[in-house]
């Protein structure tokens, strides 16, 4: 039953693209927690921006460190907050949109409203203004991208649990004696999972692209850890000597992205 | 009577745009005048005039009222950095802004207008995939990667575009509007517009690619979801001849869901322009406010939050009355209830 749900799936040409090149980020993610071709941070004499192939696959950076290795630690920082984010966004998000639909009334006004007021500034705005506050470093990083990705999660789950609970299932439940966490975490839960899980990639590939967009302006993951982000704001002024400084990290982003979203539409097509 | 709602809402919003930018500096965890000026050589003079200068010594609800009142008409105190007051530095760098973004917009709703109808109406043709291959890859593309590459190939290959800055240095145009397409007009110099064109080119071609994705999804959609309507039909069985039907029929009832994209394409454009502004060292509000951050120059950085929600609570106000001035349904609706 299982193997045909999942061999299903992946006739989906979008599914299966995305996971591709995302196991692809994972493997990669996984590996650089054990062994890189160099330490990160170790800095090479006389290697500064060595081009593409050789002692240092992908080249050296300007003070002489090897690209790979930088990009494969970077990893940990670009899919591990996408991974986190998704992770938090379903927990706190999914949470509170449950909660909401359920308990109706003046619960599910305040909490709408201050969505609402968290969704009046466009996302990097609203991140910024969390590291304006708090400072930029890594945690801080984690918070504001994971602040932004709250609202939306919310609402999609609001709304479809909403729809759920003017069902008469929930009425017989409720009506049976069964406890307000039953019926949300039994009842109202898988029926909203579509939207959760579709959501939840969502999440993910937003929360990469705003970690980078925040590392690229100088307010992301501060400097000695290699950040995909960072090292493209570096980039710029090495271009026309080290262009591979550009290309690489921008490439790895790009298809990162490319990848959370090719999964969210696949299962947005599939489920629905 | 609607008057009256409405100037509850106008209120409404003010308050809490205000709350949200006034919340920056009391949100910092531990003491904010320390913050700003660093644990070492801070005088008590110094410590006493800041806090006097952002208004911290008396207690919340009147600082709020205060700087509520303050931010009414303009004033959110002087720059730290700079010691101008804010309103000034705004007033130079807002139309930077606006003008980098209307130009994004601009070639960004024509171009992904005509591509989105060309996929719609040439369905599973070969301009339908490009067209939707292509907003796939916009979505994901990041912005400053793609304006890394646009200078890569136009500035540093080609050598055709500048990198940086609004107009060529050797050009002095007198601020009037501070629109500078405006005023090199008005002070009669040609050759000074014909740089500011060249120098907002490639920022804006970076800039309205993140609408552009957006748009030509939306009018896609709608113009096929249009397109299976039962009036469509019943045209199409009238004879009518097909140009007719799609800008007659089709068009003028996707339009409301197109406008209403372009709106939401202005909250990206806002995003956009920040990390626009920052690469191609474009001197706007987005630049502004981050150097701000940078150096905890928060009166600035209060400014620039609170101008941000302005503008986008503006926009959504302006595409919200603009769908209902194209779609007749809209408009009874709202009527009627």
């Amino acid at each position: 039953m299982a193997v045909t749900a999942t061999q299903k799936l992946f006739r989906n040409k979008n599914v299966l693209y995305g996971m591709i090149l995302f196991s692809f980020f994972i493997l990669a993610f996984i590996v650089s927690f054990f062994w890189t071709p160099f330490a990160y941070n170790e800095v090479f004499d006389g290697m500064a921006l060595q081009a593409m192939g050789g002692k240092f696959i992908l080249g050296t950076d300007d003070l002489g460190r090897d690209l790979l290795s930088r990009l494969m630690v970077g990893a940990q920082f670009s899919l591990g907050i996408g991974l986190i984010v998704g992770g938090i966004a379903v927990v706190i998000g999914a949470g509170l949109g449950l909660f909401a639909a359920f308990y109706g009334k003046r619960v599910d006004q305040i909490l709408n409203q201050s969505m609402n007021a968290l969704q009046a500034m466009p996302s990097l705005l609203l991140a910024l203004f969390v590291v304006a506050i708090l400072g930029p470093s890594v945690t801080n990083t984690i918070i504001s991208v994971t602040l932004v990705s709250i609202p939306t999660m919310f609402r999609l789950v609001r709304s479809q649990a909403q729809v759920e609970m003017a069902k008469e299932y929930i009425q017989s439940a409720k009506a049976l004696g069964a406890s307000d966490a039953r019926i949300m975490l039994r009842h109202l839960l898988p029926n909203c999972i579509t939207p959760i899980l579709v959501q939840s990639a969502v999440c993910c590939s937003e929360a990469i692209l705003n970690t980078a967009a925040l590392g690229f302006l100088g307010l992301g993951i501060p400097a000695p850890y290699p950040e995909w982000g960072t090292m493209l704001a570096d980039s710029k002024n090495l271009m026309e000597t080290a262009p591979h400084l550009m290309w690489i990290p921008g490439l790895c982003l790009l298809l990162l992205i490319l990848s959370t979203q090719l999964i969210s539409d696949g299962l947005r097509d599939h489920l629905s | 009577m609607a008057i009256v709602r409405g100037l509850f809402k106008v209120i409404g919003y003010f308050l809490f745009i205000s709350l949200m930018s006034f919340s920056i500096i009391r949100l910092i965890p531990g003491d904010p005048v320390l913050n700003i000026i660093g644990e070492r050589g801070a005088s008590p003079e110094r410590i006493a005039e800041i806090t006097k200068n952002l208004g911290l010594d008396k207690p919340l609800p009147i600082q709020f009222l205060k700087f509520s009142a303050n931010a009414l008409v303009g004033d959110f105190g002087e720059s730290t950095v700079s010691k101008q007051p804010v309103i000034s530095e705004f007033k130079v760098l807002w139309p930077a802004t606006v003008e980098l973004a209307f130009v994004a917009l601009l070639w960004s709703s024509l171009v992904g207008l005509a591509l989105g109808m060309l996929a719609a109406v040439k369905r599973n043709s070969f301009w339908d995939y490009g067209a939707v291959s292509l907003s796939t890859l916009g979505f994901a593309m990041p912005i400053f990667w793609w304006g890394l590459i646009v200078i890569f190939f136009f500035s540093v290959k080609l050598g055709i575009f500048p990198v940086s800055g609004r107009i060529d240095v050797m050009f002095d145009v007198p601020y009037k509007t501070g629109f500078y397409f405006l005023d090199t007009l008005l002070s009669g110099q040609w050759d000074a517009f014909v740089s500011a064109c060249k120098y907002v080119i490639l920022p804006a071609f970076v800039l309205g690619t993140v609408p552009l994705a957006l748009i030509v999804r939306v009018s896609r959609a709608s113009i096929i979801d249009v397109a299976e309507e039962d009036y469509v039909r019943t045209a199409r069985s009238k004879g009518l001849p097909y140009k007719q039907i799609l800008f007659k029929h089709i068009f003028k009832n996707a339009l409301p869901q197109i406008l209403t994209s372009i709106g939401l394409a202005m909250g990206q454009l806002l995003t956009g322009a920040i990390l626009t502004e920052t690469l191609f060292s474009w001197p706007g509000m987005g630049r502004w406010i981050i150097k701000s951050i940078e150096a905890r120059d928060y009166p600035v950085v209060q400014a620039g939050v609170f101008y941000s929600m302005l503008i986008i609570i503006i926009v959504n106000w302006v595409t919200d009355e603009s769908v209902k001035i194209v779609s007749p349904k809209m408009r009874d609706s709202q009527r009627g209830g």
